[in-house]
């Protein structure tokens, strides 16, 4: 059964600006969304692409603007305070700054236990549980009666997946969870992550800006584009990839640690102008900056329809993008934007 | 651009050299080396990438050479030759003449570097007047010329924008303009792209690599992505604990990498994972201010042996590459590790 399903999820933000009248953002718009039970989700899309505000919504702290909500075949009550069906339904946040979200003026152990004093537990219980929780995200037990300013940024991240953890979550989002941490310290959060989802069957949502990171976390990847969800896949497979204009556009922007590969290999660098959320461009959304946009984009919106066995595609040239055609453009690719 | 070269610059090419540079931070519990005798030359037109974890020193070093260190932090040895000349006989004066007109630095977050109420063309203009007695008309031209290079759309109407009116990668374009403007012979560039979108940071890297290319700007890349450093980059630096461990051309840092650290970096690459799991190196940066008494890196080591509680030096290896260790020095590479690595979720010092 699926844990978590959005039936046509929008949220619209809207701006008042003095003089300027007030603007409508479409954050995430009209987006349909399956969680299976086991599985790791990654989100993967560019700033502003609604990526957060899609995570804030499946963890239920975020009222989507129309749609619905339906965990575990139920549909998610909207009269409940938001925080409220986090906790109904044992959904967790990680977030990129760990620091920000641990109390400064607390003990570690305090912030971990936290989840526990809302459930009621007693004190001698939640001492030995924040224990065990601390040894789990392969922390030192001398850390319960440390302050957050005296850790690192690793171990600091590593205490706010052990409170996320607290309350034995069924889903934990986790925004950009190890965007801040060192590469050495990423690689040993990752693989925690990916420990930890083995070993107490908890799901993840894995949203991050980061596609290589992405890639190594996740069974199934979204790529979303100014609100909108372009390609999904059903099953990840390393070997099949990406089909989406922007998904290879994203893919290929991102310079890979072998200058073997970096020198031989054809950059797709975008050209059209960088459209608002709040002006959205007619048809499709990615029209302005795709390079191989018809007349048809500007005129009408893909649906999300099957493009492969594995992916199902945004695009009305899916699969007309490919490694040929990436290397005859890139002649084109100049500095301007 | 002109290369000016200086009786006592013995190449013509180099355009940059360090020698024993210190620079250190004092703290309640000691003084801490930032940056720990480190030395590099930099060529005409060349990419040399530094990296390093955060707390590695990497910033501080760029930080240095702009003689830019924050107090209580200062520079207490060594020599910075500008083209033969020693940046650290400068006076304060002396040293915000070359600031920008021979050597300038762009940051990371593009929008804390302009004031925001005055427009662009305003900020820009003012960076060539004080520099150089020229007309208001020269300044603006100079002005939109540079934002040409950076392939800045409509450079003369974008002169009147305010840094508000920019985006993210527009304004790190107006900021690249900004410090070229005067025709400086080396830019340092301290994570020019880590606050920007992927595929704007594309166009970035395309462009710095360009200026260096076609201008001859010597180009010190501040990072802690690898994917950057094996795009443009010719030569890299691998910092640890305040020093230099390692120092290769971009394919030998990449092929065989000769110290642990660099092996360490390469291996936490999700991009390189073929297994299920990374090969994360174990534990963490050791405090600066009880570093270890011999290699530094040693405590996290899966080469470690006794003699590492001896300091070692940068090394010079048969291959050319410079290593701070003792097992590849006395093999000539640091040879494959017999058995695996630990592995590190266990690990809490991350």
């Amino acid at each position: 059964m699926a844990l978590l399903r959005l039936d046509g999820v929008s949220v619209h933000f809207r701006l008042r600006r003095r003089g300027q009248g007030g603007g409508l953002v479409r954050a995430v718009d009209n987006v349909d969304l399956t969680i299976n039970e086991g599985e790791v989700l990654g989100i993967v899309g560019e700033s502003g692409c609604g990526k957060t505000t899609l995570g804030r919504v499946i963890v239920g702290l975020q009222r989507p603007t129309s749609g619905d909500v339906v965990v575990r075949g139920e549909k998610r009550s909207l009269r409940q305070r938001p925080g409220a069906n986090a906790r109904a339904d044992g959904f967790q946040m990680v977030y990129q700054d760990a620091a920000g979200s641990l109390n400064p003026w607390k003990r570690i152990g305090w912030s971990i236990a936290e989840p526990l004093r809302n459930e009621g537990m007693r004190k001698p219980d939640m001492r030995e549980r924040v224990l065990e929780l601390l040894e789990q995200v392969g922390l030192p037990d001398s850390l319960i009666d440390q302050y957050p300013g005296e850790l690192s940024g690793g171990q600091q991240q590593r205490a706010a997946i052990a409170r996320a953890l607290a309350g034995r979550p069924r889903l934990i989002v986790l925004d950009e969870a190890v965007s801040s941490l060192d590469m050495s310290t990423q690689a040993q959060v990752l693989n925690l992550l990916k420990d930890l989802a083995e070993r107490h069957s908890v799901n993840y949502v894995f949203i991050s800006h980061d596609i290589a990171a992405v890639d190594f976390m996740s069974d199934r990847v979204a790529v979303m584009y100014l609100g909108k969800i372009v390609e999904l896949e059903d099953a990840h497979d390393r070997g099949s990839p990406l089909v989406h204009p922007y998904s290879i556009t994203l893919r290929s922007a991102v310079p890979v640690p072998d200058p073997v590969v970096e020198r031989r290999r054809n950059r797709i660098v975008l050209t059209g102008p960088v459209a608002s959320a709040t002006e959205l461009p007619s048809g499709c959304r990615f029209h302005t900056r795709c390079p191989i946009a018809q007349p048809l984009c500007a005129d009408s919106e893909p649906e999300l329809v099957r493009a492969s066995a594995t992916s199902r595609v945004a695009c009305h040239f899916a699969g007309e993008f490919d490694d040929r055609y990436t290397a005859s453009r890139t002649g084109t690719s100049g500095p301007s934007v | 651009m002109e290369v000016i070269t200086t009786p006592d610059s013995n190449l013509d090419r180099t355009v940059l050299a360090v020698r024993d540079l210190v620079t250190v931070y004092p703290t309640r519990l000691g003084v801490v080396p930032a940056v720990d005798h480190v030395g590099f030359e930099l060529q005409a037109g060349e990419i040399l990438g530094i990296v390093g974890d955060s707390g590695s020193g990497k910033t501080t070093l760029a930080r240095s050479l702009l003689g830019l260190v924050a107090a209580p932090g200062r520079i207490v040895g060594g020599e910075i030759l500008l083209h033969g000349r020693n940046l650290l006989a400068f006076t304060p004066e002396e040293m915000r003449r070359v600031r920008g007109t021979e050597i300038s630095m762009i940051f990371q977050n593009p929008i804390r570097s302009f004031h925001p109420g005055f427009t662009i063309g305003r900020q820009l203009t003012e960076a060539v007047t004080r520099h150089h007695r020229v007309s208001r008309r020269e300044a603006t031209d100079r002005a939109i010329e540079s934002l040409t290079w950076v392939g800045m759309p409509e450079p003369a109407v974008r002169m009147r924008d305010h840094p508000h009116q920019f985006s993210g990668g527009m304004l790190q374009r107006v900021m690249i303009a900004m410090s070229l403007l005067n025709e400086p012979a080396v830019l340092v560039a301290d994570e020019p792209t880590t606050a920007l979108d992927v595929t704007i940071q594309a166009q970035i890297l395309e462009l710095v690599r360009r200026l260096a290319v076609d201008r001859g700007l010597g180009v010190i890349l501040v990072t802690h992505n690898l994917g950057m450093v094996a795009s443009i980059c010719d030569r890299v630096m691998v910092m640890y604990a305040g020093q230099i461990v390692e120092e290769a051309s971009v394919d030998d840092v990449f092929a065989r990498p000769a110290h642990p650290y660099t092996v360490g970096l390469l291996d936490s690459q999700p991009d390189r994972a073929t297994g299920a799991r990374l090969e994360a190196m174990a534990g963490g940066s050791p405090r600066m201010t009880a570093l270890p008494p011999g290699c530094r890196f040693e405590p996290r080591c899966a080469y470690a042996e006794p003699q590492c509680s001896q300091p070692p030096d940068l090394w010079s290896l048969r291959s050319g590459q410079t290593a701070r260790c003792w097992v590849s020095k006395r093999h000539g590479e640091l040879p494959a590790l017999p058995d695996a690595r630990p592995s590190s979720t266990g690990s809490g010092t991350g």
